[in-house]
């Protein structure tokens, strides 16, 4: 007894070093987990514009209030505490006296942007033709709001850019600020200075925002008139900081709900049946040693751990307290001698052996979120069992386990007896379940990412609202041009905006947006510039373009004026937007990435989108010229100056869920097949295996018959819970047909295996009340899994009753 | 055209007043539930050397649509249907919400009020001034909201009976647009 023990001290070395490292490791609870390790092309597009891009750190914000005047007030007084506390590079609410400073900035930068100007646009015809034009222009029914312009702008080139803005997505209306269609909400869009990755600062920036918000409704109470009617306003929020600072939080809050819960239910269980403390923080020391082994392993693998790894976790403490309880419970013969070293711990050893099949399966897929699962639950369950194995005999407990009574034995044995019986009936329940799940109308698999999103039906409502009231675009179809700097990419995209005008007047688009509209590109400008008349030249000009026009040329010196300048003009830059309205929207849809830039030209088909997609494609065709190569994934077009990608961000996604999917499929498939190799040749017996795999399949098509019948859709978790349900299940069945050779072993193994299924099914019981749907859905699949897998290995594969005369061979060791 | 308005003008000014005002003004204008009228619309705009004439068909109906159909010089319509507004120039459509724009609503909801005898709709955005009498009368309209008055001075209307025969605005920097209104008797 006074020999050194190794064992605890290395076991008590190496649990410093893990949490010293786990000290130092980064969490995070972001989208990270959902979006692929590999991307394509496209796939890039979308992460970063969730991760990084604009629109990682834009907002849509709503005010809804009750009368016009009031939400005039709350909109103006917010957006301007938003810009005092200097959380935001923009804020934009569609101010008149923002609008007129932007219409100033679009005057004075009017011949660099109309798409109007070319040479010819400033001969005699080009002039007497515009101006004519314009003059008509104010024999409109709002004519008269542009007589102001036509000494200035004789050719409507500020008209011309407004229309040319028109597609630019905005609010419909405008009256002192933007208001919603129905009048009930007034509407802002932000950028928030903090970097989308940057949750905690996101958070800030909404709470700031928060703030704002409540300071600006008691500035209008105070204001408001007695008579008026005082309403009530709200503050609504959207957007991917939103989204980002929300998941987030559910995540974290889950992680510690979740953990709490199964810790509380574990603990009560054990506290029940061994009725000890020392018993019961024994029984914890494994578990407690595979999370933090766990936690450590996925911060050396991946650099940082995701608080979805940290709930899901809370499931292994179900399956790692198995370990212990089947430490604690050995059986002893009536002679006192322990089974445990002998016969329980070689099939434990190979129940973490096909736990670690099942669970390195995942550590394979593509999905961040269910990699660091796997890794998590080997290294997990690893340092659970060897804490089991070596660490805790080595503990000074005194006597461990229990010697089950002669009648115990007999009791099970007859039931046991009694549960063979039932095999036919469960055969037969088992086919109908089959044939419902077959004849099923609705897919059983759901086919899309969005029902592993953490965002509630609540937060996706509202996001649409905005959405619309905003009649920001709908991001699903977009052209993206990419290219190693912003006039490279600001030249293509102009070349795109070209194409995409001829699609919309064939009618196979509906509208679209792009930056071209807003920034063209320095050739351009330089290409404009150039066109442009000397004064001189101007001036001579004009006399014989105006003639038969009601117009004197001695009235246009502001215009010849205008125009000179312009041909010195700077050129335009984004700086140059830099608080406008158009800094929001070009900031949509031009960006800078690591490798270069990228311009989104969002468009909405028309008619029957495969058509119309096909056509957009074939009409982008072109820009394969100087193609070195297709691009592989058959939608980008490569062009020497970067490449041209039609996506369609549904189809991206769906393309990146189905990918995922038949990975898991193909990754739970393979991780069962080696789970039964494994375990046909360690018991050496083709029928055991048989029955076993029978037991399984069985407890499988029930959930999943369940599921449905439920009303669930069953999705990429789902089947990540059924190859736990193989691991897990395996486990039972492997301890009953082992002992079902051994007559006294029979009776002593099921007490033990009992409260370890109650343990795994409270574990991963707990995950089913998470509101978080990939927590969810892998509770639901395998706490009722577990059970029935129990179940069904007791009634295939256990042997009658009888023991086996033959010795057996003892492979175990 | 101008001086048969001048003349009914200077008419109305000596028909001696017989307690005429605004509200029975209204009740007439207000018996006719819908209707149509052929317009002239000229506006005298000091930067160009000639005035810009444009005409077609107006079409009201109580108690809040007004068509205003322009067929020369160029086709052009603009719908008024409660709060909506719709323009359709050149092929394009644009719509806003009337109430979110006070300048525009000031404009043509004074156009729809008159021709609907809608009293609350011309008061909402105008003071008003009547002189003459039922067979010929003289309305001045003059923006009680600040931006309105700031490019509209004032609108004058005249009409005969519950007829509006025509619409003046006088823009604040001496602009103005002439609207002669000559309806079209229902069959």
């Amino acid at each position: 007894m006074k020999k050194t023990r190794w064992s605890v001290i290395i076991w008590l070395v190496s649990l410093m070093i893990c949490a010293a490292w786990i000290a130092h490791s980064r969490f995070t609870a972001d989208m990270s987990a959902f979006l692929p390790k590999n991307p394509s092309a496209e796939q890039t597009l979308l992460v970063d514009q969730l991760t990084t891009g604009a629109l990682s750190r834009t907002l849509l914000i709503g005010i809804e209030g009750d009368s016009v005047p009031q939400l005039n007030f709350l909109s103006t007084t917010f957006a301007r505490r938003l810009r005092e506390s200097g959380k935001f590079t923009f804020i934009a609410n569609g101010d008149s006296r923002d609008l007129e400073r932007d219409q100033a900035l679009l005057m004075q930068y009017r011949y660099l942007l109309s798409n109007a100007i070319t040479p010819e646009h400033f001969s005699v015809d080009g002039l007497a033709h515009a101006i004519a034009q314009n003059i008509e222009n104010m024999n409109s029914s709002f004519g008269l709001s542009i007589k102001g312009l036509l000494l200035r702008d004789p050719t409507g080139e500020m008209l011309a850019i407004i229309d040319q803005f028109g597609d630019t997505s905005r609010p419909e209306n405008m009256g002192d600020v933007w208001i919603s269609q129905d009048g009930k909400r007034a509407l802002l869009i932000a950028q928030t200075s903090a970097s989308g990755s940057d949750t905690d600062a996101q958070e800030a920036t909404l709470k700031t925002a928060q703030k704002a918000f409540d300071d600006s409704g008691q500035a209008f109470q105070r204001n408001a008139d007695t008579v008026q009617k005082v309403g009530t306003a709200r503050l609504l929020l959207s957007g991917t900081p939103v989204f980002s600072v929300s998941s987030r939080n559910t995540i974290r809050n889950e992680a510690t709900k979740l953990s709490l819960m199964g810790a509380v239910a574990v603990v009560t269980l054990l506290l029940l049946v061994f009725r000890s403390l020392i018993k019961v923080l024994v029984c914890l020391i494994p578990v407690v040693s595979g999370a933090v082994a766990g936690i450590a392993a996925v911060s050396v693998c991946f650099g940082v751990v995701h608080g979805m790894t940290l709930a899901f976790g809370t499931a292994l403490i179900g399956e790692a307290v198995d370990y212990s309880i089947y430490y604690l419970m050995q059986p002893r013969l009536q002679s006192g001698e322990s089974l445990w070293r002998s016969r329980f711990w070689p099939t434990i050893r190979l129940g973490v052996l096909t736990s670690i099949c099942g669970f390195a399966a995942l550590v394979f897929s593509s999905f961040p979120g269910l990699a660091q699962l796997g890794v998590y639950s080997i290294a997990g369950l690893c340092a659970a069992a060897l804490t089991t194995r070596f660490v805790l005999p080595d503990l000074p407990l005194g006597n461990v386990g229990y010697t089950p009574t002669p009648a115990f034995g007999q009791r099970i044995a007859r039931s046991s007896n009694w549960l063979r019986k039932l095999q036919l009936p469960i055969m037969l329940l088992s086919l109908i379940a089959l044939v419902y799940l077959v004849l099923h109308k609705a897919p059983v698999w759901s086919q899309s990412l969005s029902g592993l999103s953490p965002m509630s039906a609540v937060e996706l409502q509202r996001d649409e609202l905005l959405r619309r009231d905003m009649g920001a675009p709908d991001m699903r179809y977009l052209v993206a041009v990419t290219g190693k700097d912003m006039e490279s990419v600001l030249r293509g995209s102009e070349a795109v905006t070209q194409t995409l005008n001829t699609l919309q007047r064939q009618g196979v688009i509906a509208r679209f947006e792009s930056p071209s509209r807003i920034l063209p590109s320095q050739q351009l400008q330089k290409m404009r510039q150039s066109a442009l008349p000397a004064a001189s030249q101007l001036q001579a000009s004009l006399p014989r373009a105006l003639r038969g026009l009601p117009l004197q040329s001695a009235r246009l010196t502001g215009f010849v004026a205008d125009v000179e300048n312009s041909r010195h003009l700077p050129l335009l830059t984004p700086a140059a937007f830099a608080g406008s309205a158009m800094q929001a929207s070009l900031a949509a849809l031009l960006a800078q990435r690591p490798d270069g830039w990228v311009a989104f030209l969002p468009l909405r088909i028309t008619k029957d989108p495969e058509a119309a997609k096909q056509q957009v494609h074939n009409a982008l065709q072109p820009f394969a010229a100087g193609l070195t190569g297709g691009s592989g994934d058959g939608q980008g077009v490569k062009g020497s100056n970067g490449a041209v990608y039609f996506v369609d961000m549904v189809a991206a996604s769906s393309h990146m869920y189905t990918g995922y999917f038949n990975e898991a499929l193909l990754l739970a498939l393979v991780g069962s097949l080696v789970i039964l190799v494994l375990l046909t040749l360690v018991l050496k017996s083709w029928r055991t295996t048989l029955r076993i795999m029978l037991s399984l399949s069985i407890a499988i098509v029930w959930v999943m018959a369940g599921l449905v019948l439920l009303g669930h859709q069953l999705n990429l978790l789902h089947l990540v819970g059924i190859l736990l349900i193989v691991a897990v299940g395996s486990n039972y069945a492997l301890f009953f047909s082992q002992s079902s050779r051994d007559a006294p072993l029979q009776s002593a193994t099921l007490p033990p295996v009992l409260i370890a299924n109650i343990a795994t099914v409270l574990g991963f019981g707990v995950l089913a009340f998470s509101q978080v749907p990939a927590l969810n859905a892998v509770g639901m699949t395998v706490a009722p899994g577990a059970i029935l897998a129990l179940f069904l290995s007791l009634v295939f594969t256990r042997e009658a009753g009888e023991p086996t005369p033959e010795p057996t061979p003892d492979t175990m060791r | 055209m101008l001086k048969k308005i001048i003349f009914s003008v200077l008419c109305c000014a000596w028909i001696p007043a017989h307690a005429f005002d605004i509200g029975q003004l209204m009740d007439e204008l207000a018996q006719r539930q819908q209707g149509r009228a052929r317009f002239e619309e000229i506006k005298y705009i000091a930067i160009l050397d000639k005035p810009l004439h444009a005409s077609g068909e107006l079409y009201f109906q109580a108690p809040n649509t007004l068509e205003k159909r322009t067929m020369k010089p160029k086709q052009e319509l603009l719908a008024l249907e409660g709060s909506r507004i719709t323009l359709e120039r050149d092929g394009k459509k644009k719509q806003f919400n009337l109430n979110h724009y006070p300048q525009v609503s000031a404009f043509v909801g004074a156009i729809r009020g008159l021709l609907t005898g809608n009293r609350q709709e011309i008061e909402q955005n105008y003071k008003t001034q009547l002189e003459g009498g039922i067979e010929k009368w003289v309305l001045t309209l003059t923006p009680s909201d600040e931006r309105v008055a700031d490019v509209i001075q004032s609108v004058k209307v005249s009409g005969e009976k519950g007829e509006v025969r025509s619409i003046e605005y006088v823009q604040r920097d001496g602009d103005h647009s002439l609207m002669i209104i000559d309806p079209i008797s229902d069959q």
